[in-house]
């Protein structure tokens, strides 16, 4: 601990605290340009220069850490002479551009000039000047490089954060600029976290350029409808319409990151394929009608299935609020008196029955319910089963953090490359069917080396582990280092969740936490969800129960005439259950296909009812996040047309059964808190900019699972699928400039498999299998495994799911070279 | 305390004179019946003469062009944000040829002032109050000009103060049309002594 007096307050602080974060913490602001909370320091504008007591030098506050007894001073007049100098030097090649500039309002530059820069310039030399016209980076990004300040808070946080590394410093001194290689067009991942930081309007948003000043905006903080990462972002209207979105400064799991679908992708709300007004099928098409007509029709129908539980069903989406899927879990359980509910039409694939209690009794064994950033501030580090710079790019920003700053081990179990993967100290592709059996071998391992501790805490445990284990580096390294680390932390992606085996892997995953827990280890695990409140879904009890069906389920027992009622919400099963011809014959049969949705999906085409339902940004409620973050997600738009929000019309469908149920979230919450335990802690009024964590609820601990290792056979292609960075669900798909940054879906195949091919990047091919066949352009990715394919999902375009099956996956296909 | 002076003593105990020989208004009267004779002061506005005011007249708003004919403005929302009276909207774009212009820009001229702090604010003198003030309508609506209404509007006078001769219009619009720039200044005619 040092004990420093900074003008004249004095304040104990951490060793190794820079004089800049003392400062603040007594509330005396320094102003700063280069520095960036969570970037390396670089210390080159020199605007944070402070005055140490017998130092004849002025400091940089920013890169200074305190010594005990240090005496500071931030407003001396050497001090506040320095800080002028500098702003001067800064203002003497910078452009006057304010007028035209979209940071005016809100830049740095201009403030800090404002609050202590000078009043004059003494320069008459010449600006140094790039180019007289801005130019285009990439299609968020446009680059005016006479008005940067060589702060490189753009290069780092690009390097450091991003990992795309795809911006640099070109030329010197004076002279630098920051921009991409040769200026020419990036390829990079349209983050625009370069655009955040930059203090100055040297990098700029392209779909915002020219369109307001930041005093024009109306700003809502809201929490982002993609992933569940669960990031905060705060929308910028104009006269009721949406201009940005920005993230904001150490605020929620993102701390002013956000991914370019968060960014930029939230267009999507005013894509012009809304549903508009009540449908209903007459004579085989989709008739318009007005609210009355569909209630009193839905009305007729839905009366005489009340309390028919066996033969309803429900499917909602994961991108819903907690209260609209609580309030239709109510709708289901208590009027319908039905079990049938689920929350994912993509997985469980196979094994249903057991899924969802393999994965519930995982998530009371391991999961923790807390900071990722303090999650990740472990020793060991486990991702299995993402390709988490795709899926969940936020939480790769924390994770690259993560490793930059502490001695954190990183081991990568996926089947798809990623760009983590170099920062890795273990790394191993597998092909889906077979991470049990790694999983298992490490389980072994670990379960070896602890033998007396297992007897302590399980008794006699017999053999958890049936099967042939295997022994490879990534095992042998991985195990050792679990032995020798005294916190570990698992991230469980979806493509385990995707496998057949999920439920095996669920129990070797589970096992292995109580094991390391019982050799006096802390071990916890969060979920990589791809859907902003799937973590909420599975909390409110959106998934079958008591021997109800899963979505799969109800999908054969409609093929065979079961169900009478099938109520969709928010998904598009056509589009993306991993069996297209399932999917499509047995919505076919049933009986009332009632589709709630924003959008005009495929699955809406089917339905028998059609009823206009509300996007987010139309709606106010809660998501729970990957990391059991309750946030808020407030309304920003209202419903066009006759469309309503989706609580209001499940609780009026309850009603016209004579039900009456709650439509203020708030009130609903209220519930939720009472009844559902994590939640116990959590208040909808306190839910402020960070919102608040759900608690763990204690499990019961049943012992170890015994786990037989199986393994999936796959012989020739087979195909894997996943999120793409710049598409995840249906709702991407209707943002515009996503659309734009993808023109195709592709193929990707691994660089062996290339060459046997015979095809190179760019080269078309034909997918095949069953009979069902589709063209795609290759991408060649290092690192896939052999054998295997990776399609990209949630390309409309494409139904790939006509090439899937249920209970299988990875999918075999045969490819062929076009032509 | 004030004390009178001999002289204002003297005045005030010879008052009665005046007032018996009305002097005063023998004096006021002069003056009228000299104006009898003199030129009108009244200016025929808006049958035959128009004041047309002085450079620094605050008038209707007016929007300043390039040779090219494109606007000055470059849409930095400055004039908006300064307004007090918040009757200007500004929404940027950009142009063809790559300049950031107003896609809209509104006054709201039944709500301005006229304080003329816009055209103080402006950085690339664009916007401006010029001679313009024959611009009342019947319909509140009427007052809200847009851009291209404000890029006709007549600019500011190069010598200003002078009443002309005029022809009333009374069409759609009603206004003094000035005839010729020969004028007079109307207070050269009011006498003084
Ligand atoms: S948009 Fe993102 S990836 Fe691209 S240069 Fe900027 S920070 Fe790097
Ligand atoms: S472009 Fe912006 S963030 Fe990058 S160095 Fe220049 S001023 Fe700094
Ligand atoms: S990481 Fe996920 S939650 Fe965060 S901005 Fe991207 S899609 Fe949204
Ligand atoms: S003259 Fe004054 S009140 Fe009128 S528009 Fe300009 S700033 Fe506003
Ligand atoms: S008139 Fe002047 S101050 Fe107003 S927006 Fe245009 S340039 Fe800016
Ligand atoms: S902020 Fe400290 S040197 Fe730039």
């Amino acid at each position: 601990m040092a004990t420093v007096t900074i003008d004249g307050k004095t304040i104990t602080v951490e060793d190794g605290t820079l004089i800049l974060d003392a400062a603040r913490s007594l509330g005396i602001e320094i102003p700063t340009f280069c520095y960036q909370a969570k970037l390396s320091r670089l210390a080159s504008c020199r605007l944070c220069l402070v005055e140490i007591e017998g130092q004849k030098k002025l400091q940089p506050s920013c890169a200074t850490p305190v010594l005990d007894g240090m005496v500071i001073h931030t407003q001396s007049p050497a001090v506040v002479t320095a800080r002028r100098a500098m702003l001067e030097f800064l203002l003497a090649n910078h452009p006057l551009d304010c007028p035209v500039c979209d940071k005016g309002g809100e830049c740095e530059l201009q403030d800090k000039v404002f609050a202590f820069g000078p009043r004059e310039g003494r320069f008459t030399e010449w600006k140094r000047t790039f180019h007289s016209k801005d130019y285009v980076l990439s299609p968020v990004i446009i680059k005016n490089a006479n008005r940067c300040v060589q702060c490189q808070r753009c290069v780092r946080i690009c390097e450091e954060i991003v990992g795309a590394s795809a911006l640099g410093s070109i030329g010197r001194g004076v002279k630098t600029e920051e921009t991409s290689f040769m200026r020419a067009w990036l390829n990079c991942d349209h983050c625009g976290n370069c655009i955040e930081v930059c203090p100055v309007g040297s990098l700029m948003s392209l779909p915002y350029r020219y369109k307001a000043r930041p005093w024009d905006l109306k700003e809502v903080d809201t929490v982002c409808p993609y992933c569940g990462t669960g990031c905060t972002l705060t929308v910028g209207l104009r006269d009721g319409q949406l201009l940005r979105v920005r993230s904001r400064r150490q605020t929620g799991v993102n701390e002013e990151t956000l991914c370019v679908k968060g960014r930029f992708g939230l267009d999507f709300v005013v894509h012009e394929d809304r549903i508009k007004r009540p449908m209903i099928r007459k004579n085989d098409v989709l008739v318009p009608v007005s609210w009355r007509e569909v209630s009193n029709y839905l009305k007729e129908r839905l009366l005489p299935l009340k309390g028919k539980g066996d033969s309803v069903g429900g499917l909602l989406s994961a991108q819903m609020t907690n209260e609209e899927i609580y309030t239709f879990q109510k709708l289901f359980r208590e009027v319908f008196g039905s079990n049938n509910i689920d929350s994912s039409s993509r997985w469980p694939v196979a094994s249903e029955g057991d899924f969802y209690p393999a994965l519930l009794d995982l998530i009371s064994t391991g999961i923790y319910r807390g900071n990722l950033r303090e999650f990740l501030s472990a020793d060991t580090l486990l991702v299995a089963g993402s390709n988490l710079t795709d899926e969940n790019p936020v939480t790769e920003y924390a994770v690259r953090y993560t490793l930059s700053v502490l001695p954190l081990h990183l081991f990568i179990l996926s089947s798809r490359p990623s760009r983590l993967d170099k920062a890795a100290k273990g790394v191993k592709r597998y092909i889906p069917g077979r991470e049990v059996r790694i999983l298992a071998s490490v389980l072994k391992e670990v379960m070896k080396a602890h033998e007396e501790d297992l007897k302590r805490t399980f008794g006699d445990v017999g053999e958890v582990i049936q099967g042939e284990v295997i022994e490879d580096d990534f095992v042998r390294a991985l195990s050792s280092r679990l032995l020798g680390s005294r916190r570990i932390s698992i991230l469980v992606g979806t493509d385990l969740l995707r496998s057949p085996l999920a439920v095996d892997a669920f129990r070797v995953i589970s096992n292995l936490i109580k094991v390391l827990r019982a050799a006096g280890k802390e071990c916890g695990l969060q979920f990589l969800f791809d859907r902003s409140n799937q973590m909420g879904a599975i909390d409110m009890g959106a998934f079958p129960r008591d021997g109800g069906m899963g979505f799969g389920s109800l999908l054969e027992a409609s093929r065979d005439g079961r169900i009478s009622f099938l109520y969709v919400l928010g998904e598009d099963p056509v589009l993306n259950y991993p069996d297209g011809r399932l999917v499509r014959e047995a919505l076919s049969q049933v009986g009332l296909l009632l589709v709630q949705d924003a959008f005009m999906t495929e699955t809406a085409r089917m339905a028998h009812v059609v009823l206009p339902g509300a996007t987010f940004a139309e709606k106010d409620g809660t998501f729970t996040s990957n990391e059991g973050r309750v946030q808020r997600v407030r309304a920003f738009y209202n419903p066009p047309f006759e469309a309503r929000r989706d609580l209001e019309i499940i609780s009026h469908i309850a009603s016209l059964l004579g039900v009456d149920l709650e439509t203020d979230p708030s009130s609903i919450f209220a519930e939720i808190k009472d009844l559902i335990s994590p939640y116990r802690g959590v208040d909808y009024e306190g839910l402020g900019d960070n919102g608040l964590f759900t608690g763990h609820e204690k499990g019961v601990d049943k012992g170890l699972h015994p786990v037989a290792i199986r393994d999936v056979a796959l012989e020739g292609w087979g195909f894997i699928t996943g999120n793409h960075l710049y598409h995840s669900g249906y709702l991407s798909q209707r943002s515009r400039l996503l659309g734009s940054l993808i023109d195709a879906p592709f193929l990707e195949i691994g660089k062996e498999g290339a060459d046997s091919l015979g095809v190179r990047e760019g080269d078309s091919v034909k997918v095949r299998r069953n009979g069902q066949s589709i063209e795609l352009k290759v991408r060649v990715k290092e690192g896939l495994p052999e054998g295997l394919l990776f399609i990209p999902e949630n390309f409309g375009s494409l139904s790939i799911n006509n090439l899937m099956e249920k209970g299988v996956y990875p999918f075999p296909v045969e490819v062929r070279k076009n032509g | 305390m004030y004390r009178e002076n001999w002289l204002e003593r003297l005045e005030k105990r010879y008052r009665w004179i005046g007032f018996t020989l009305l002097l005063d208004l023998i004096d006021g009267l002069s003056l009228t019946l000299s104006y009898l004779f003199s030129k009108t002061i009244t200016m025929q506005y808006p049958d035959r003469e128009k004041w047309i005011p002085y450079p620094r007249f605050r008038g209707h708003h007016f929007l300043r062009k390039f040779e090219n004919g494109d606007t000055k403005c470059v849409a930095c929302e400055l004039c908006a944000r300064i307004c007090p009276c918040q009757c200007i909207k500004v929404v940027p774009y950009e142009d063809e040829k790559g300049n950031r212009r107003p896609l809209i820009y509104d006054v709201n001229t039944a709500r301005c002032l006229f304080c003329g702090l816009c055209e103080d604010a402006c950085p690339v003198e664009a916007i401006a109050l010029g001679q313009h003030y024959e611009f009342s309508a019947y319909d509140s609506k009427k007052l809200l000009v847009g851009k291209d209404v404000l890029m006709k509007m007549p600019g500011k006078t190069e010598e200003g103060g002078k009443v002309v001769r005029a022809r009333l219009v009374a069409g759609e619009k009603v206004f003094a049309e000035p005839q010729g720039k020969e004028g007079y200044h109307w207070w050269n005619r009011i006498r003084r002594r």
